[in-house]
């Protein structure tokens, strides 16, 4: 469990390097990858729905994106993108493409719904997070 | 009467520099919301009213001034990630913002905008090294095993050199994912051929590195920001890229499937 986090670190803090982030900030990006990756294990062990993990998780690197945004005066992107990408569905679309070479369409096609699924729930997690701070950064401003 | 009747040049600088943040925004992995709002932001405090609509291929920006209207369209033709682009420009329009116009130099603020548009990456040892990480990790955590760790770790540095240099020569963004996933793909094969790791795990850790994370979340979130237009084109832009790694990938897996067939 705690190599997985550590695993969610590295491969943000690496995606990180190869999306070029500042320097002084591939630390906090890759806490908020670890963060969103602990999120995810956490629902896995109580239900087991890969869509509602990945919410969990894509809500938790929103949140964590922009509390470092507000304590670096950073945009919430820099560490938002790369904490996001090792959610996004390699494993789903690669099977789907698998099942589609082999001719397997039902299955190609409940994988690509799935693909479909864990997509929208990670949008929607960040959504969710952006719009309501965006709420409160409107109120301060009035 | 008036003194403060701006002429036409310099609501020219004005359009220039604004929509050149808003371009470098937008060219860097920015959404389109954030290239609208650091347009507004650099000008609401100077002219009377500022207009702008951005779509991932062209940026328009009009100024409302004396009862004239001038606008600006730029062209967007590339897409790429550099997310210390965006911090950088972020923080200039910040700055830019908190000007008044009658003691502004525009010229500071450009110039310093060329120079973060010429700024360069991490040095290629690094990301190549990064690839590896970050492509052997997120393979752990998709569910791989230790064994697959090394195998993994080297196909996506291999494959990190590969993407670097095809885009050096400036092959088009589909062809490098074509031939990116079709090159992991050969790899893994060979890995697990020799009894190195499986070759599934090998190539969904080492594909993450093309995956287009950055599209598929920017596509979503200006979806349901409203920016419909941006949201759809950015999708289409995604949907694209992973169908040219699904091709690499899928027409070596198909070879390599006929020719095991024949050994």
């Amino acid at each position: 469990m705690i190599l997985q986090i550590l695993y969610g670190f590295l491969a943000t803090a690496g995606f990180g390097i190869l999306f070029n982030i500042p320097k002084d900030h591939i630390l906090e990006a890759g806490i908020s990858g670890a963060i969103g990756w602990a999120g995810y294990l956490f629902v896995m062990q109580l239900y087991e729905s890969p869509i509602f993990a990945s919410f969990i998780a894509s809500v938790f690197i929103g949140i964590i994106g922009e509390f470092f945004a507000k304590n670096t005066k950073n945009p919430a992107t820099i560490f938002i993108i790369p904490a996001i990408v090792p959610l996004v569905p390699g494993v789903t679309s690669y099977k789907t493409i698998k099942a589609l070479i082999d001719g397997r369409n039902r299955e190609a096609l409940s994988l690509g719904i799935l693909t479909g699924g864990l997509a929208l729930a990670i949008a929607s997690g960040l959504i969710l997070v952006i719009s309501f701070f965006r709420i409160k950064r409107q109120r301060a401003k009035h | 009467m008036e003194i403060d009747k701006r002429n036409y040049n310099e609501i020219n600088e004005l359009l220039k520099i604004a929509s050149f943040a808003g371009r470098l925004i937008l060219e860097n992995g920015g959404e389109t919301y954030r290239s609208e709002d650091t347009i507004v932001r650099m000008l609401e405090n100077k002219v009377e009213n500022v207009e702008t609509y951005v779509t991932p291929t062209g940026i328009f920006v009009s100024i409302e001034q004396d009862g004239k209207t001038y606008t600006k369209i730029s062209r967007i033709t590339r897409r790429g990630t550099d997310l210390n682009k965006i911090a950088l420009v972020n923080d200039l329009s910040r700055r830019f913002s908190k000007e008044e116009w009658d003691t502004l130099d525009i010229n500071i603020y450009l110039r310093e905008l060329k120079s973060i548009n010429s700024k360069g990456k991490y040095n290629d040892f690094l990301k190549i090294l990064a690839a590896g990480v970050a492509g052997a990790s997120a393979m752990m955590i998709l569910g791989g095993s230790n064994a697959d760790f090394i195998p993994t770790f080297i196909t996506a540095m291999l494959l990190q050199v590969f993407v670097m240099f095809l885009e050096r020569i400036g092959f088009p963004t589909f062809i490098v994912n074509c031939v990116g996933g079709g090159f992991v793909t050969i790899f893994s094969m060979l890995f697990s051929h020799f009894g190195m790791g499986s070759s599934d795990m090998i190539i969904i850790g080492s594909i993450m590195i093309l995956v287009p994370g950055v599209a598929i979340t920017n596509s979503l979130r200006d979806i349901i920001w409203g920016d419909l237009v941006s949201g759809i084109s950015r999708g289409v832009d995604a949907f694209i890229a992973a169908i040219g790694i699904a091709t690499g990938v899928g027409v070596v897996l198909k070879i390599w499937n006929m020719i095991g067939g024949i050994i």
